[in-house]
């Protein structure tokens, strides 16, 4: 940024600013508050819409909600019987609730910037990160969640003989190579849930980075020489591109959820294929 | 920004979510799905099962149509051939009666005729008698001159001899 003295320290403070946590505890016994508030409030609204719908499901014409939650349950069902061959019943359930629970944590991120930070500290709360998936913690604990069960499922169908094979034997086909083969596996299998997580996050982060240097644009601190447009020119700037990041952004929180979720099922299928 | 145990408390929200979509949401949408399906692939088939009832009963009704109008065609040429047999069989027996009438009729008039012969016949000779008697002077007695009287009336033509020649 070309920010410098007054304003750049100005800046970088309200960056600084929105990018921590609301948390208790210390070192790494800290709680984000703020993180799992709102994922947990967005997973029961998840949870009770569905539910609703599921309870008054019927098999004739369908009503509006149940229309759409049929659209989703196909949806996922679709993708998931797609790339799964055996036959699992936690399989699409986990899916749908990757998708459905991911999409709204980054819809939380076309909320205005400052809208929720702003309300929570006149009520005297100080930090607010409204999109949980700008949250390293949340982001890592699907995919590690994820990755547990696709250490889980491999044994399960291949055994303790088939995971070792598959950990010192492969891909090169002798003993004398095993551990370079075990070094090769563990490198796959983590990079897995690394990227996984860090895809989503990335991209939300970076999502909510640029809202923010949005938002900063109209406080007239960033680009020296444009404040002197006027506010009326700020404000329009402003509009303009909020608008057209937030249209560009509903492709990437959707794409972002659908992602997860895809990957996901591509895990555990592949971990559930005995050889 | 580093991880810290929110990550857990993250993950038992995750696991918990997912287990209560398992338990609770997927299966009662799943199955009124599945319902659906089997009632629209049912309707489905009761619409081919109607179409084809209503094509096999299309065919029916054509062949008893085409049943109908052969058996109409059928009792209409019947009736034609009845009604010109009984307008022939009358025309026959109204011939019949009408010979009967007229040789009836014949016979009676020649009954009639011969009838007033013989009667003619007899007045004839009863008055030729008395003329002959006026012609003589005196009476001729008809019981004397009886057998000359039925000889008479025998030969007048048209008497009791010749009754059966009816062409005269």
């Amino acid at each position: 940024m070309a920010a410098e003295g007054q304003g750049g320290s100005d800046a970088s403070a309200y960056i600084q600013h929105h990018l921590t946590n609301l948390s208790i505890g210390d070192g790494f016994w800290t709680l984000h508050l703020d993180t799992l508030l709102f994922s947990i409030v967005l997973g029961v609204l998840f949870i009770s819409l569905f539910r609703y719908a599921a309870l008054r499901a019927v098999a004739g014409v369908p009503g509006r909600l149940q229309n759409f939650v049929e659209v989703m349950l196909e949806f996922v069902e679709h993708q998931v019987r797609g790339s799964f061959s055996g036959r699992n019943r936690l399989m699409a359930p986990l899916a749908l609730t990757i998708f459905v629970w991911v999409f709204l944590m980054n819809l939380m991120d076309l909320v205005p910037v400052d809208l929720l930070p702003w309300l929570a500290s006149q009520g005297g709360v100080n930090y607010l990160k409204v999109v949980p998936t700008t949250d390293l913690n949340a982001t890592f604990a699907m995919s590690l969640s994820v990755f547990a069960m696709v250490i889980y499922y491999n044994f399960r169908s291949k055994g303790l003989l088939g995971v070792a094979r598959e950990c010192f034997l492969h891909p090169f086909n002798t003993i004398f190579l095993a551990p370079f083969n075990l070094l090769l596996k563990v490198v796959e299998e983590l990079a897995r849930p690394l990227s996984l997580a860090l895809r989503l996050f990335g991209n939300l982060y970076a999502g909510e980075l640029i809202f923010m240097l949005i938002a900063l644009l109209s406080l007239g601190r960033v680009l020296g020489d444009f404040a002197q447009l006027g506010p009326i020119a700020l404000f329009v700037s402003q509009l303009l591109l909020g608008i057209v990041w937030s249209l560009f952004h509903i492709l990437v929180i959707t794409l972002q959820a659908f992602i997860f979720m895809i990957l996901s099922i591509i895990y555990l299928s592949t971990a559930q294929e005995s050889h | 920004m580093a991880l810290n145990v929110t990550l857990f408390a993250q993950a038992v929200v995750f696991a918990f979510l997912a287990w209560f979509t398992m338990r609770y949401i997927w299966p009662p949408l799943m199955s009124a799905l599945g319902d659906r399906e089997q009632r629209i692939s049912a309707g489905l088939a009761d619409a081919d099962e109607g179409r084809r009832i209503l094509k096999d009963a299309r065919e029916l009704q054509i062949g008893m149509m085409e049943e109908n109008r052969r058996k109409a065609e059928e009792i209409v040429a019947q009736a034609q051939r009845r009604s010109t047999h009984i307008e022939e069989e009358a025309r026959r027996k109204a011939e019949e009666v009408s010979k009967y009438i007229v040789a009836e009729g014949r016979a009676e008039v020649r009954r009639e005729r011969a009838a007033a012969r013989r009667e003619l016949g007899s007045q004839l000779a009863t008055l030729a008698l008395a003329a002959a008697g006026r012609i003589l002077g005196h009476e001729v007695n008809a019981k004397r001159h009886a057998g000359m009287l039925s000889e008479l009336t025998r030969e007048f033509p048209g008497g009791a001899g010749d009754i059966a020649d009816g062409t005269s």
